[in-house]
C-alpha cells in the first residue's frame, strides 16, 4: 500500500506539471496547438488509412484525443485515489478525513473501476503506436523525448520556428508539480 | 426484406429475449425468514459503524492536531461491538440464508477457528480501550495497527473476497 500511494502522489506531481505544460511549454507541447475539432480528427484519420499520410509536427489530431482522454482518465483515477477508503477502514488516501465513511467507501470502489477506463485507454495507446512504428515505419517516442526529427518528405513543416522553453519555465512545472503534492499530504 | 426490416426484426428478437430473461432471475422460491433477514442487516450495519470508527481512529492518529474525545469515542464503539460480536453469527445467517452477504460458511464449519479470531479482535478491543483511556493520542494511536491486523485477521479467512 506504502509503494501504491507513494505512486499516485508521484503521478500528482507529474499530471500537475503535463497539465502546465500544456499551457506554458513550447509549441508541440500545448494543448492549443493540437487538439482539433472533428474534421481535422477526420480528415487525418482518413489520410492514415489512404496513403497520403504526412507525418505531422507535434501531435497529430488522433493522438490529440489520447492525450485528452488519457489526462482525463487519470485526473479521476488520482482524483478518487485522494479521497478513497478500503473496506475496513483502516487504509485511506490523504483527503479522506474530510468525507464521511460511506463517500470514501463509495470514492474507493469508484477508483478501483475506474482504473479499467484508464487501463484500456493506455493499452490502446500502446496499439497506436506500435501501429505507426511498424506499418507507418515512424517512430513517435524518440523525438518526443529528444525534441528532433529528422526531415523527410513525409514530414509536416512547423509552421513557425521551435523554440525550447525557457529552463526556469521547467524549473516553475516542477515546482508546481511538488506544491500539488505537498498541498494534499500536510 | 431489405437491410431496415432485417434490422427490425433482429431488435425486436433481441428485445422479447431480453423479457424472457428476466423471468428467469426473479426472486428465490422460498421466503426468508425475517429474523434471519433482520440479523444480517443489522450485523452488516454493526459491521460498517466498526468501519466507520477505525476511520475515525486512522484520521486523527495521522492528523496533526486529533481529536482525543473523538478517538475515545471511536474506541468506546470498537469495545461495545467486539463483546458482541460473537452473537452476530447466529446458524443460517451465511451464504444460504438467500439475503446478500459476504459472510462465508467457514464461519460455522470452522467454528473453533472463527471463535479464534473473534477472541484476537476482543483482545485488541481491550488493549485501544485501555489506551483511550490514558487521554493520550500517541498511545491511541500506537494501538491501531493491531487492532486493524484482527480486523484483517478473521476477514482474510471468513469474509468474501472481492474479486
Amino acid at each position: 500500500m506504502d509503494w501504491h500511494r507513494r505512486s499516485g502522489l508521484a503521478l500528482l506531481g507529474v499530471l500537475a506539471f503535463r497539465i502546465f505544460w500544456g499551457f506554458a511549454g513550447p509549441v508541440t507541447a500545448r494543448f492549443g496547438s493540437f487538439v482539433k475539432g472533428p474534421r481535422s480528427v477526420i480528415a487525418y484519420a482518413r489520410s492514415l488509412l489512404g496513403g497520403a499520410h504526412r507525418l505531422t509536427f507535434g501531435h497529430n489530431p488522433l493522438g490529440a484525443l489520447s492525450v485528452v482522454a488519457i489526462l482525463l482518465a487519470m485526473s479521476v483515477q488520482i482524483g478518487l485515489g485522494l479521497f478513497a477508503l478500503d473496506t475496513d477502514g483502516l487504509e485511506s488516501g490523504p483527503l479522506a478525513r474530510f468525507i464521511t465513511f460511506e463517500q470514501a467507501q463509495t470514492a474507493g470502489d469508484l477508483h478501483e473501476a475506474s482504473f479499467n477506463i484508464l487501463l484500456a485507454l493506455i493499452v490502446l495507446h500502446l496499439a497506436a503506436v506500435t501501429f505507426y512504428l511498424v506499418v507507418k515505419r515512424a517512430n513517435l517516442i524518440v523525438p518526443m523525448i529528444t525534441g528532433r526529427r529528422a526531415l523527410g518528405a513525409n514530414v509536416e513543416r512547423a509552421a513557425q520556428p521551435m523554440a525550447r522553453a525557457p529552463f526556469t519555465r521547467i524549473l516553475l512545472g516542477v515546482a508546481l508539480g511538488v506544491l500539488a503534492v505537498w498541498l494534499v499530504t500536510r | 426484406m431489405n437491410k431496415f426490416s432485417i434490422l427490425s426484426v433482429l431488435v425486436m428478437a433481441a428485445t422479447l429475449s431480453a423479457c424472457g430473461e428476466g423471468a428467469e432471475t426473479a426472486a428465490p422460491a422460498a421466503e426468508i425468514d425475517p429474523a434471519i433477514k433482520s440479523a444480517i442487516e443489522t450485523r452488516q450495519t454493526n459491521l460498517k459503524d466498526l468501519g466507520a470508527a477505525m476511520k475515525t481512529l486512522g484520521d486523527n492518529a495521522k492528523s496533526g492536531t486529533p481529536d482525543v474525545a473523538a478517538m475515545q469515542a471511536a474506541a468506546g464503539k470498537v469495545q461495545v461491538h467486539a463483546a458482541a460480536i460473537g452473537t452476530w453469527f447466529p446458524a443460517g445467517t451465511g451464504p444460504s440464508s438467500g439475503v446478500k452477504t459476504e459472510a462465508l460458511d467457514t464461519i460455522w464449519t470452522d467454528a473453533a477457528g472463527f471463535e479464534a479470531a473473534v477472541a484476537k479482535f476482543q483482545a485488541e478491543a481491550a488493549n485501544i480501550t485501555t489506551a483511550a483511556a490514558t487521554g493520550d493520542a500517541a498511545a491511541i494511536g500506537a494501538a491501531i495497527p493491531a487492532l486493524g491486523g484482527a480486523c484483517k485477521n478473521c476477514h482474510d479467512t471468513y469474509r468474501l473476497k472481492k474479486s
